[in-house]
């Protein structure tokens, strides 16, 4: 299983993959886009964020792809905002076309749209997480219209996934493993990503609420306000799949994926060097209770590993 | 405009049949609640939630659809993306349903590309794409995108292939701007617009679900439940005069003053949800 990692560095290129980093993702900006489309119009789901997630413009991209691929890694270049219109589906062709040209080694897509244009251009197709596989149905539906890799959603259990990696063969598949994780579905979710506010999550858990409550009791009352609680001051503030990894390594999951484009190269390092210690460990263990028993907790276990409530699949410990 | 009056009793059949109404005494009121003078169309199942879709009580479903037959109202199937560890038993669950398809439950209304083709293949009955699939941004705390006019993006080439290859009479849009237009929608598709509230985003891990689990076991993603959001509603103050709501797995705000463009008739599909109607209402702030 290899370790997919954000780059949004070039400076820590060497050090991401001395950390263990075998496949990069990448995002770019274009002006042109913009000014066509709009300051709205995103190419990637993070567009809104500006330079700290993109920091790139097409062109550096190409000259990354050939950077990245001289050192004998993977990069994929990502175009997953939620929809796109005719137009902008247009466009990103041109994309792609030169993205081809540049012997890029896939594109992650969030729509079937793009899936048809970049198998018709004969480049390998990831699904993102965005197109929300969460069946088998789902996974065929994408698999058949020409899709080599998919993202699992992070919102399915590990037996789940192994269902779909047995019943949908002929398919990558990736999952998610580190920093991120989301209250709601990547799938669905179609607040803006973007400076001047936080996600619609971090909306939410800061605003005032009132809970209207049916047939009201005390203890009722207690139990929901706890939950809410819980839900919008504890629930993945960090997030980690460290203990999942032996069952990944079974099932010969293709990628492990590092999120957050926007954070920190020392933390993205970090990670890394965890996911790729634990990946060895698991390599050498016969089971998984064996993998839990050796595996290294995150850094930051003292408070990740309470609960269940910082895990991406928290049925492996709880 | 002619507006086509529907309503969506998806995801709150059970909050709606608390009180121990007739089905024909809730489909009344909320029409009214509506405004309108008669309910051509009722929406059941759930667009958000598995577990809802699963649990639906097959006594009341029938019930439903038996008093609609009664009313002469047509019901639309809603169908709701199904995680993978449902999936088989949703689909012995339709199963039970299809003898229901030859009656006035005359369409369904799917949510992903899985069970379109699924659908599509085994069923013949009217097929609709779901609010799911229109992923337009919709997000109010951007007045610079909120008030413009949206020409929906799904209008593509590829939708007019898939409507043929798929069969697709209907979609399903929501309340997302200032304005919608839809003169660019394809060719003899019927066009459905949820109101009163546009939903912005959905997990698989629904805060109710967990409210009775112990801590180790919470926020797990489509866990079974005991259906507490039929009687929890949370409403969010984001300080923009506007009503946020979490119902169900769902986050909705209100948009009734978005107007519809480009298409001469649609469905109107009201969502008759409303938390003042609780039984020994306790409100707590924070």
């Amino acid at each position: 299983m290899k370790i997919l990692v954000p780059l949004n560095n070039m400076e820590h290129i060497d050090d991401y993959i001395a950390a263990g980093a075998g496949e990069f993702y990448i995002g770019f900006y274009d002006e042109e886009w913009t000014s066509r489309f709009g300051d709205f119009a995103d190419i990637n789901r993070m567009s809104g964020f500006k330079e700290n997630a993109n920091p790139f413009s097409l062109e550096e991209v190409i000259e990354i792809i050939n950077t990245v691929k001289n050192k004998g890694m993977l990069i994929y270049v990502t175009f997953n905002s939620s929809i796109y219109s005719e137009e902008q589906l247009g466009e990103i062709k041109k994309y792609f076309i030169a993205l081809k040209e540049a012997d890029v080694d896939g594109v992650i897509v969030s729509c079937i749209e793009l899936v048809e244009i970049a198998d018709k251009l004969e480049l390998s197709v990831i699904v993102s997480t965005i197109s929300g596989v969460y069946n088998t149905q789902i996974a065929k539906f994408y698999r058949n219209k020409g899709t080599n890799r998919i993202i699992i959603p992070r919102d399915l259990s590990v037996d789940e996934i192994e269902t779909i990696v047995k019943e949908v063969p002929d398919v990558e598949y990736e999952v998610f493993m580190m920093r991120n994780g989301c209250m709601f579905s990547d799938a669905n979710c179609l607040g803006m990503h973007r400076n001047e506010s936080c996600s619609i999550c971090g909306s939410l858990i800061s605003a005032d609420s009132q809970i209207h409550i049916k047939d009201n009791n005390f203890k009722k009352r207690h139990n929901i306000e706890l939950n809410d609680l819980i839900y919008t001051k504890s629930f993945h503030e960090y997030a980690c799949g460290l203990c999942s990894i032996y069952r990944f390594v079974k099932m010969n999951i293709t990628a492990c994926k590092i999120v957050g484009r926007t954070d920190e190269w020392k933390n993205i390092c970090n990670d890394i060097r965890y996911v790729k210690q634990n990946l060895e460990i698991a390599e050498s263990c016969k089971s998984q209770e064996e993998y839990l028993e050796r595996m290294q907790l995150p850094e930051e276990s003292r408070l990740m590993c309470k609960l269940g409530l910082s895990c991406y699949y928290p049925e492996m410990r709880f | 405009m002619e507006q086509i009056s529907c309503l969506n009793f998806c995801d709150i059949m059970n909050y709606l049949n608390q009180e121990e109404e007739t089905i024909e005494a809730i489909i009344k009121k909320t029409a009214k609640k509506a405004g309108f003078e008669h309910v051509e169309r009722i929406y059941i199942g759930s667009y958000f939630c598995a577990q809802y879709f699963l649990h639906m009580d097959d006594i009341l479903f029938d019930d439903i659809v038996t008093q609609a037959k009664n009313m002469k109202i047509q019901v639309t199937l809603v169908i709701p993306v199904i995680p993978q560890k449902d999936l088989n038993t949703v689909l012995k669950k339709l199963e039970g349903y299809s003898e229901y398809f030859e009656d006035c439950l005359d369409e369904i209304t799917v949510n992903d590309y899985g069970m379109l083709a699924y659908i599509h293949e085994n069923y013949e009955v009217r097929l609709n794409m779901g609010r799911l699939f229109m992923k337009d941004y919709r997000d109010p705390r951007y007045p610079a995108y909120f008030k413009t006019v949206l020409k929906p993006k799904i209008f593509t080439k590829y939708l007019i292939r898939l409507i043929e290859q798929y069969q697709i009479d209907g979609m399903e849009f929501e309340l997302t701007h200032v304005s919608i237009n839809f003169e660019n929608k394809p060719k003899g598709i019927v066009i459905g617009v949820h109101t009163p509230f546009c939903y912005m985003t959905v997990g698989q891990i629904c805060e109710y679900a967990s409210i009775n689990k112990q801590i180790e076991k919470k926020f797990r993603p489509n866990q079974s439940c005991a259906k507490e959001c039929q009687e929890t509603i949370i409403r969010y103050d984001m300080q923009d005069g506007r009503e946020w709501i979490r119902v169900g797995r769902a986050i909705y705000f209100d948009n009734r003053d978005c107007e519809i463009e480009g298409v001469s008739k649609y469905r109107e599909i009201y969502f008759p949800v409303e938390w003042e109607g609780f039984i020994n209402e306790d409100i707590s702030s924070t």
